[in-house]
């Protein structure tokens, strides 16, 4: 859903008159009818029916537009999303937006593939430096 | 239950995303509870009825979830669609609508 929170933020706060104005509204018919009617619940008009009713729905739909985005829970579609995310810029992701520390966020098995496991020593690698090393030796010792 | 174990085990939830969409529903119900709230106070709702408009605007406000956020597809963002989307912090919104719709109650009819 590609709106500007910015945008959604703005019309929120042009909406939020709304809700402002219908309440003044009703507080002033209020005022206005008690002294004239005893009834305890007087009728509200029309328009301030319609306009509380229409800025409170307008305004729900920007809350719900201002939120970040919902998270897949699945973990093979979480997991191919957030492995496309790391390849973006910093500040473009979607799942560091309003993170606090301690989530895990991104590709969870990156520690495998950089390299830099640790605890494991990788003993084909070594028994082949091992033997590379045996043959450069011993060919330096048959030369001198 | 062991079905349910089984199929968490060939397909693995993520706890994180799980908690991300409890809070993001969790912060537009407090927000709307209010906002329900208000125009309960304001339109002078009185005992059953204010309690039918809350829910009964809970109730959009879930449908505005459901098309705008999951995009229709619910069982890909809620574990249990039914408790975490459609009843998800339902009560702990109501206490926020009754402050709320008391308060402009008072101000608008007092």
């Amino acid at each position: 859903m590609p709106i500007l929170p910015l945008k959604i933020q703005s019309v929120l706060a042009n909406t939020l008159f709304l809700p402002t104005n219908s309440v003044y509204s009703s507080y002033e018919h209020s005022l206005t009818h008690e002294s004239t009617t005893s009834t305890p619940n007087p009728t509200i008009p029309l328009d301030i029916i319609l306009e509380t009713l229409i800025s409170i729905s307008i305004l729900c739909v920007g809350i719900v537009l201002g939120q970040p985005d919902l998270r897949p829970i699945e973990w093979r579609v979480w997991a191919c999303e957030a492995e496309k995310d790391e390849r973006r810029e910093k500040g473009k992701r979607a799942f560091e937006a309003g993170e606090g520390g301690g989530a895990v966020v991104g590709n969870p098995f990156r520690f495998l593939e950089s390299g830099e496991r640790r605890g494991f020593w990788d003993g084909r690698t070594k028994r082949k430096e091992f033997a590379a090393w045996v043959r450069d030796g011993s060919a330096t010792d048959v030369k001198i | 239950m062991a079905d349910e174990e089984r199929e968490i085990q060939i397909n693995p939830i993520v706890v994180d995303s799980v908690a991300h969409n409890a809070r993001t529903v969790s912060n537009i119900r407090n927000l709307t509870a209010s906002l329900f709230g208000i125009a309960a106070g304001t339109l002078g709702f009185e005992s059953y009825i204010g309690f039918a408009f809350y829910f009964i605007g809970t109730l959009l406000v879930s449908a505005l979830i459901y098309v705008l956020l999951a995009e229709g597809r619910p069982k890909s963002f809620f574990y249990r669609p039914l408790g975490d989307l459609w009843a998800g912090e339902l009560v702990s919104g109501l206490s926020s609508f009754v402050l709320t719709w008391t308060l402009f109650y008072g101000l608008v009819r007092a």
